[in-house]
């Protein structure tokens, strides 16, 4: 009974951090400037803050002032200072009909601004997809769907010849971007495209086309092998990236789930601070390895790693919550003992948890080996930063004092004595030569005479 | 009185002084035949700066640095960790210490008398500085052959005639000019020292030389794997004389106490271990000290048995100890016991096995075979001056004089094996020379029969002093020349450092190309400290002392399957290498290309070994032919073959070779092929930047790019900025769907 209402208080005090977590003012620990652009057409949307008031509150609920711009090929937008520093942490850009984004912006000032760290939500739609945007996605190995092509679902949708408009029952494929709690009965996907993937091991599914739905081409008019761009669950309708810099990718097909006519909160929210790093953000303080005894216990002295040493490893993981370093813990994780191969795979156990960290550790006795080897540790997981460390050490020899002596080695008595019985037989030869060797000679001598 | 004028008007000459007189030309003569060994070795030093040579040297004296910093044991128990990255190299236990210590030693006790020297100073003359004591060795050596020799007048010219020989000889000035700083600096000393010492314990049958003898082979084992040599020749000596019917208790004494203490002692050796009694290639001195003992008892058994039962005897127990002993060898290699010969020793007896086998020991050039002018370019006139040398020994066969027959016989057999063996024949050339050169002074530089007043008919008194001043005459002649061709030799084969090289200018004038070292140097000041550079090993320890940064390979090359890998990142394709780099953990690659100003050892002309030794361990992945035009050509133009074209060291060589002629075609100066203009241009390298190339173009360094932000794959990142699109190209691209068989990736 008491484990029980300990049990309720402690879910309803996580419920209530969390649900106090979205009304409270997060923000990104990696926040530059605090800053977002949102880039729209005017085309397409006519009267954008007001059509999606809501998104931009998001936006600034998560910490980051908005600065919107409208998509004019001929004016210059700066993403950059003059010291090519970013201006601007996070970037959305709208669907949009425009032959450029701006008249200095390509795909290769995306590709800049990503590599910069800045991170960005990219929204296509049937209606518009624009170049820069597209190369830049293709460079991904996101290949949506152009113009002409046209999502339908002739299984689920009622309106078939106009096309797909709404998901019913989503099912979001990573808990990191759209978390659980945030699932949605309906999401408004109206003139939405669909992509493909070429193989990229950044790309993080987020939500995958109906198995019933295709792509075609609306200008060929019919379905065919030709026409179509994605048949069935080969599709997808929403993908993330994340970079090797940890740098985010966000992509959805439309743009209407996120307008205010269809506004969920939850999952609005949920991408959002995914993509501006406020959620999913782990961090690593600590990477420490030292030399222990048999049994764990650290070694005074600490002059490197000789084979068959015993190591303990130890490392910390944090989690972001919104505001504060939080102990991110987990049984997935692992140190990996490299030298060409791994020699080692060994699964991190959580030692304890401080107020920011969760502390893992594992002791290991050191192979039999020497050389140069690597301490790793790669916690990558699709939806959480990267967390790769590794170190390197050198693994020495034994020196010529610490091999066991001979005594202590038993089969070498029979040797050891064996030396010394030869020695000893040596000496007592000498002695009776050198006493006994003079008579006879002598005899001899005398016996001649 | 020291000196008197007696009654029949000779002077007289009180004895003491002569004494004197004696030592001090004696000495005088030694004092200028270290100066002349000294002086010519120090051409590099002269022309260039005091700087280490080489390649083998610059690790010699990286060692000796460490040695010099740390302790003895931490140089014994020294794990290199920027070597042979990421395996490592046991140094300490892998290395022979003795000219490393003998270095260290020096520059502690030039320290000690307040002599402050560099020890790079020190390492760069030792090899000089030892170059004297070997002419020194080789006086006693000789001293002690010529005073067997019984045609000998003079003994000692004939000592001196050698010592001066090997002073100025170039087959041992090429490995001991100053800045060479090798094992084989000192090891020919000891070479010398020991024989010497051999030779006095055989004549004597004295224990303290024959220890003298053990303790002068420890500090040989201690300093060369060459050491090989004296085991099996001291042995091979015994077992000749024992043939002879020479065995005698001063054979036996001097032999057993040799083996047993110079065993004891190399086992000292980390690197020697238990070598002596489970190689082969120590077996024969096992087995000659096991044979020695055998005798000893046949000769007892022959006093206390009668001729007709010992003969009985020895025959029946001679057929069982020859079966036993090949069976017991046979099953021992065969069990394991006894490492079975290694694939150096074979290519000694058989000069096409490394080509066909081991592509690794063939690929060093000093193994190739001899050709006959070096032997006439490194000796001159002690060529011709040997056999007759050797036939004096035929003449006398003493027990010495067998010893230097047998020295002649095989040193002339490995010299003409490898090129490098040439070293070890040059003292036996300037012994029997020196021997031979004696005898011909003894017999015609004698003036005193034909000036003495009791002097023959006229006529045959003209007749012998002219034919004796014309060979004289001859002899000085041939020794002026020889004077000359060392001297020449020396300062122009012998005396480049080839860290640095010297080359003329069209109009004439002299001019140094240091790109190494500007390469060098640039690593060091401008990568991080643990950055990891590729390179082919001959440059592995060059990298590691003047650059400082760990290697993947160097010439110690113990790890053929290492330097495979290497030679594989080098001979694939771009997406292959990156892998083996990434996996290897590659920061920087360097190579060498000489095609820009025609410097011909360069990695391009390597190349085939990198291939070679890499298909021997990948022959599915790399094969050789596939490098070769269809007609079997070596082609680096516009012909050559696809795979050629793709592999890595290639493109690397000629990667923007086309900016360096401006407009024209570019030309590969060593290979003299001609690249068309619009395909050097098109030469391009997507998983490496340039980051250094030196003056002259010889040293390209490049960095591996890192992987890209995005998990791209960045040779299709180079494929696509090379196309250049267009928007609109672009814009049609966006549009097509893409080829998701990719997925499979």
């Amino acid at each position: 009974m008491q484990l029980l209402k300990a049990i309720f208080v402690l879910v309803a005090s996580v419920a209530l951090a969390e649900a106090k977590a979205l009304t409270q003012k997060v923000f990104s620990p990696y926040a530059l400037t605090n800053k977002t652009l949102v880039l729209y057409d005017v085309r397409i949307q006519d009267d954008f803050t007001s059509q999606y008031s809501q998104l931009l509150q998001a936006i600034r609920s998560s910490g980051s002032d908005v600065d919107v711009k409208r998509i004019e090929p001929d004016s210059a937008i700066a993403l950059f200072d003059d010291y090519e520093q970013r201006l601007y942490d996070n970037l959305l850009v709208m669907p949009s009909k425009s032959r450029l984004l701006a008249s200095n912006l390509d795909f290769k000032s995306l590709e800049e601004f990503s590599r910069k760290g800045g991170n960005m939500l990219l929204l296509t739609s049937g209606q518009g997809s624009q170049t820069d945007v597209s190369v830049f996605l293709n460079q991904l190995g996101i290949y949506p769907s152009p113009k002409a092509y046209r999502l339908v679902d002739y299984h689920n949708s009622n309106n078939w010849q106009l096309g797909v408009d709404k998901i019913e029952n989503p099912v979001f494929l990573n808990p990191h971007i759209v978390p659980e709690g945030s699932q949605v009965s309906e999401l408004a996907y109206e003139n939405g495209s669909a992509a493909l993937l070429a193989g990229n091991e950044f790309i993080i599914p987020v939500l995958r086309a109906k198995e019933t739905s295709i792509t075609y081409d609306v200008d060929r008019g019919f379905v065919g092998s030709q026409s179509t761009w994605h048949s069935g669950s080969d599709g997808f309708l929403m993908l993330a990236h994340q970079a090797r810099n940890n740098a985010r990718v966000f992509w959805a097909g439309s743009d209407t789930f996120l307008a205010d006519s269809h506004f969920q909160k939850d999952l609005a929210h949920g991408i959002w601070r995914w993509v501006s790093r406020v959620n999913g953000v782990l961090k690593s303080d600590r990477f420490e390895h030292t030399k222990v005894d048999r049994d764990g216990l650290s070694l005074a002295v600490q002059d490197g790693y000789k084979v068959k040493d015993f190591c303990k490893f130890e490392t910390a993981f944090s989690k972001w919550n919104g505001t504060a370093w939080v102990p991110y813990e987990t049984t997935d994780a692992q140190l990996e003992f490299i030298m060409l191969d791994p020699y080692y795979r060994l699964n991190l156990t959580l030692d304890g948890t401080s107020n920011d960290s969760a502390l893992y550790s594992t002791t290991f006795q050191i192979p039999d080996h020497h050389g140069m080897f690597t301490f790793k540790v790669d916690y990558s997981r699709p939806g959480l930063t990267f967390l790769k460390q590794y170190s390197v050490v050198p693994v020495r020899h034994l020196a010529n004092d610490e091999y066991p002596r001979s005594w202590q080695i038993t089969n070498s008595w029979v040797y050891v004595a064996s030396f010394f019985s030869v020695v000893v037989a040596w000496l007592v030869f000498v002695f009776l030569f050198i006493v006994s060797g003079k008579k006879p000679l002598a005899s001899a001598e005398k016996k001649k005479e | 009185m020291l000196c008197t004028v007696d009654k029949e008007g000779y002077i007289r000459v009180d004895g003491r002084l002569l004494a004197a007189f004696k030592i001090l030309l004696k000495t005088a003569i030694f004092v200028s035949i270290s100066f002349a060994a000294v002086s010519s070795r120090l051409f590099s030093v002269i022309r260039f700066e005091s700087i280490i040579h080489e390649f083998d040297p610059w690790f010699n004296y990286r060692a000796t640095k460490y040695l010099v910093t740390h302790s003895f044991y931490k140089f014994l128990n020294w794990f290199d960790d920027k070597t042979w990255y990421p395996l490592g190299r046991v140094t300490g236990g892998t290395l022979y210490p003795g000219l490393m210590v003998t270095s260290s030693v020096l520059y502690h006790l030039l320290h000690k008398f307040g002599l402050p020297i560099d020890v790079r100073n020190i390492c760069v003359l030792l090899a000089p500085a030892f170059s004297s004591v070997t002419a020194l060795a080789t006086y006693l050596l000789t001293l002690e052959i010529s005073d067997t020799v019984k045609g000998l007048r003079f003994k000692k010219t004939a000592a001196f005639f050698s010592a001066l020989f090997m002073a100025i000889v170039p087959g041992y000035i090429s490995r001991s000019v100053a800045g060479s700083y090798d094992n084989e600096a000192i090891a020919i000393t000891l070479l010398m020292l020991t024989f010497y010492f051999w030779i006095k314990a055989v004549r004597h049958g004295s224990v303290f030389y024959a220890s003298l003898t053990a303790l002068s082979y420890f500090y040989m084992v201690s300093a060369w794997g060459g050491y090989v040599f004296i085991t099996n020749m001291i042995p091979l000596h015994v077992f000749i004389l024992v043939l002879m019917g020479r065995f005698s208790y001063k054979l036996y004494t001097s032999y057993c106490t040799w083996y047993v203490l110079g065993t004891v002692m190399s086992m000292q050796i980390p690197f020697v271990g238990f070598l002596p009694i489970r190689s082969n290639d120590h077996m024969a001195s096992l087995g000659i000290f096991g044979l020695l003992q055998l005798v000893l008892v046949a000769n007892y058994l022959k006093r206390v048995l009668t001729a007709e039962k010992f003969h009985r005897l020895m025959i029946a127990s001679g057929f069982l100890v020859f079966t036993l002993g090949i069976a017991a060898i046979v099953v021992a290699t065969k069990v394991g016991l006894i490492a079975p010969w290694t694939g150096r020793f074979y290519s000694l007896w058989d000069t096409s096995y490394a080509k066909i086998h081991i592509p690794i020991i063939a690929s060093v050039s000093e193994h190739q075979p001899t050709p006959w002018a070096s032997f006439f370019f490194d000796m001159n006139f002690l060529v011709w001056l040997f056999p007759v040398g050797v036939f004096l020994c035929f003449q006398d066969l003493s027990n010495e004089s067998v010893f230097i027959i047998i020295y002649s016989v095989l040193a002339s057999y490995f010299a003409g094996v490898m090129i490098r063996l040439m070293l070890t024949l040059s003292p036996v050339v300037c012994i029997c020379a020196g021997l031979c050169l004696g005898r011909i002074c003894g017999i015609y530089m004698d003036f005193r029969d034909e000036i003495s007043a009791k002097a023959q008919k006229s006529a045959s008194r003209v007749f012998s002093l002219v034919s004796k001043l014309l060979v004289s005459a001859s002899v000085i002649f041939y020794l002026y020349y020889y004077v000359q061709h060392c001297t020449w030799v020396t300062s122009n084969a012998y005396s480049s450092p080839s860290v640095v090289l010297a080359s003329k200018l069209p109009d004439g004038s002299n001019t140094i190309i240091d790109d190494f070292r500007e390469a060098y140097y640039w690593l060091r000041m401008n990568t991080a400290e643990d950055s990891k550079v590729m390179a082919w090993w001959d440059y592995g320890y060059q990298i590691g002392g003047m650059a400082n940064r760990t290697t993947f390979v160097d010439n110690n090359t113990w790890n053929n399957t290492h330097i495979a890998t290497v030679g594989k990142a080098m001979s694939v394709g771009e997406r292959e290498s990156e892998v083996i780099m990434r996996r290897l953990g590659v920061d920087y690659v360097l190579i060498i290309f000489g095609g820009l100003i025609g410097y011909s050892g360069d990695d391009l002309n390597k190349f085939l070994w990198m291939i070679r030794i890499a298909h021997g361990i990948w022959p599915d992945e790399v094969d050789e032919t596939k490098f070769f035009t269809r007609d079997g050509n070596y082609r680096v133009d516009d012909l050559a073959s696809q795979t050629m074209k793709d592999s890595l060291m290639y493109k690397m060589s000629y990667y923007r070779l086309s900016e360096a002629f401006g407009g024209s075609d570019p030309v590969d100066r060593v290979r003299r092929q001609r690249l068309s203009r619009p395909y050097a241009e098109s030469i391009h390298l997507d998983v490496l930047d340039e980051v250094f190339t030196s003056e002259n173009w010889i040293v390209r360094i490049y960095k591996l790019k890192d992987p890209d932000n995005f998990g791209r794959d960045l040779v299709s990142i180079g494929e696509e900025n090379l196309a250049g699109k267009s928007r609109r190209a672009l814009r049609k691209l966006t549009r097509t769907k893409p080829d998701t068989q990719l997925n499979l990736l």
